[in-house]
């Protein structure tokens, strides 16, 4: 399809046209260019143009056709741009599997500082089980006071405390008295277990309470335990909160914390993971976290896609703003696009074979939805199919160095799960050559550190036939840190 | 299938790295343009074939950035480093008067060995590395090279013919 001329630039519209803008830049072209009112050379062959577009893009189903069509650089809008990197040209029809890498990137250009800023709708939830006391708690309190201190008049903030059961310290509300609210989280005292359920439960139900797309939606779930029993009542809960547009975010204090799991809840959700080793550091995290809700341009944004025969993903990981392994789902939540910056995401398709005819094979078809809290109409929608030409196989030359990259974190960090998955399953063998080649693959990137770290673990698993808890936590968020990256990286 | 030339695991076509060991299995974002030479470029995914005929007698390192040529003759073993003050111990050759100090030579940097099957490169544990075609070679692991292969010396790239 032509890249330059579609029936929207046509128009002059924006992709993401609502019909009431269609509408209105019909009737001024239209107005222009009538042949009743236009003598001009030419202007009825572009009038007849424009009112081809109006035809179809007026239509509702007729637009959704056309637009399934139309190329990701077609689509794009000032506001929000899709680029992909691939890494192969075209596939072979028929042979062996073939693996190909995407890079997708969704950027927002012009940042939300410069419109109005949409309500944050945020719940803490904290953990004040006995293990929590001193630095920790400490620190939780003030950042929980400086939110309510910080809060607009449109936001909701809400805080929720738990150990074996939940308390909501300061419940969700327009009219947030911030004196009581202080005094109530200053009272606070840590005792008992952790019960991350309750917890949660509390919290998606004062989310709940001011739920809207125009909001960015989230509970903050802050633990350094870990939860018994109850992890699968917790997913289910994960569940309903994506159904209804809830992120939850999770971030682990110190070493005891089961990070298999508040990863995957937070992945679910759109969310991401943090690892805060020192209490000290917790302030830190919690404003960044913070910082970043109210400046979200599209929150929740999710990938809904359909293989064709014969190709399945392997792996998707989110390169930014932060690393991390997404959920390999029919519809896979990839999280939230950061204003005035990038969502971009990495996915490995398998593909063991073409059967379709033609030219272009669609390795699967699909599309981007997300919420842009600052429009007046949120939901938004993006057409990605995944397309190669079919000539025979031809590795893109030169590959760009950022997919490259992206590959090669993602290699890491597949290698470290692997490590894990073999040490717990009692593979110690495989599990410490893994952890060796990891160790000399973080050698030569001069990430010196975190290769002493593995080197420790594999003397750990020697020694106690197991990892530690400290070393697979900090192996697994080292290999996902952003810095020491080669510059053009994400 | 193809396999990985660290680790010998097999890797599906298409893998930009190998899954099982991590390294590098292609080119990355390698868009040097190369004098017109003979001998074709190896890629990690092809590994280069022995000799056809009999070892050559002399090597040939090319220093691309000022087209100076370097001859390894006379024995089946170069090791290649930078002189630091004069001291050129253990080096066949010395890379100093190409600028190897500021390009991140070591003192002990690589070797360079012609065997039956081939000619093989060994790193010799350099700070800076040391990359066949723009793919960062293991340390004390030995390398099989084609003639025409492009070498970084840590940023000292150089050319190999024979």
């Amino acid at each position: 399809m032509d890249k330059e001329e579609n029936f929207y630039t046509r128009l002059g519209l924006p992709f993401n046209a609502t019909p009431e803008e269609i509408r209105r830049a019909f009737r001024e072209a239209a107005l222009r260019l009538h042949p009743d009112t236009n003598v001009e050379v030419g202007a009825t062959e572009l009038f007849l143009g424009v009112k081809e577009a109006y035809n179809v893009l007026s239509d509702a189903s007729l637009r959704s056709e056309y637009d399934s069509k139309l190329s990701p650089e077609a689509t794009s809008d000032p506001e929000l741009t899709t680029s992909t990197l691939y890494s192969v040209t075209s596939l072979q029809r028929i042979g062996n599997p073939q693996l190909v890498y995407l890079l997708l990137d969704l950027e927002n250009k012009i940042g939300v500082e410069s419109k109005r800023p949409h309500p944050i709708n945020l719940c803490l939830v904290i953990d004040t089980s006995s293990s929590m006391q001193g630095q920790a708690m400490d620190t939780l309190k003030a950042g929980a006071i400086e939110l309510i201190r910080q809060a607009r008049p449109h936001d909701t903030i809400s805080v929720v405390c738990f150990n074996d059961w939940a308390q909501v310290l300061v419940p969700a509300s327009r009219h947030l008295d911030p004196s009581q609210a202080e005094t109530r989280i200053q009272m606070l005292q840590p005792g008992g277990g952790t019960e991350i359920f309750q917890g949660l439960e509390a919290g998606f139900n004062e989310t709940r309470r001011y739920l809207s797309p125009n909001n960015a939606n989230h509970i903050i779930l802050i633990t350094d335990g870990r939860t018994y029993g109850d992890e699968a009542a917790c997913y289910y809960l994960a569940n309903q909160a994506v159904s209804e547009g809830i992120v939850i975010d999770a971030i682990g204090i110190g070493n005891k914390w089961n990070d298999v799991f508040l990863d995957n809840l937070a992945v679910m959700t759109g969310g991401s993971c943090m690892y805060v080793i020192h209490p000290q550091d917790l302030h830190h995290f919690l404003s960044s976290k913070l910082a970043g809700v109210s400046k979200n341009y599209a929150e929740r944004v999710a990938y809904h896609f359909n293989p064709s025969q014969g190709v399945s993903l392997s792996y998707a990981m989110r390169m930014h703003p932060d690393i991390a392994p997404l959920e390999n789902q029919p519809v896979i939540q990839l999280g939230s696009i950061p204003g005035g910056s990038r969502l971009t995401v990495l996915f490995e398709f398998l593909n063991q074979g073409i059967i379709s005819e033609g030219d272009v094979f669609t390795l699967a078809s699909g599309k981007l939805s997300m919420d842009i809290p600052s429009k007046i109409i949120p939901k938004h929608s993006i057409p990605l199919n995944i397309t190669r030409a079919i000539g025979g196989y031809h590795m893109m030359d030169p590959l760009p160095s950022r997919l490259v990259e992206a590959v090669a974190r993602m290699t890491v960090y597949r290698m470290q799960e692997r490590a894990r998955k073999d040490a717990a399953s009692g593979r110690l063998d495989a599990a410490q050559r893994t952890l060796q080649y990891i160790a000399m693959n973080l050698m030569s990137k001069g990430n010196r550190e975190l290769a002493q770290t593995v080197m420790k673990e594999i003397a750990t698993l020697e020694e106690k036939q197991d990892l530690s808890e400290e070393g697979k936590k900090q192996i697994k968020f080292g290999t996902r840190v952003l810095t020491n990256l080669h510059s053009g990286l994400p | 299938m193809e396999s990985c030339p660290t680790c010998r695991q097999k890797y599906t076509l298409g893998a930009l790295f190998c899954l099982e060991c991590g390294t590098q299995l292609v080119k990355a974002g390698y868009d040097d343009t190369l004098p017109a030479i003979t001998g074709t470029q190896s890629s990690y995914a092809e590994p280069p074939l022995a000799f056809e005929k009999s070892p050559p007698e002399s090597i040939s390192l090319l220093v691309l950035e000022s087209k100076q040529e370097i001859i390894l003759t006379g024995s089946s073993t170069y090791s290649l480093g930078r002189s630091s003050e004069g001291q050129a111990e253990g080096l066949d050759i010395d890379l100093a008067p190409f600028s190897a100090y500021e390009k991140g030579v070591s003192r002990k940097h690589a070797q360079i060995t012609i065997q039956e099957d081939g000619v093989h490169i060994t790193d010799a544990n350099s700070s800076n590395g040391t990359q066949i075609n723009g793919i960062k070679i293991v340390p004390e692991r030995s390398y099989r090279l084609n003639s025409g292969d492009v070498l970084y010396f840590g940023q000292l790239k150089v050319q190999i013919l024979f």
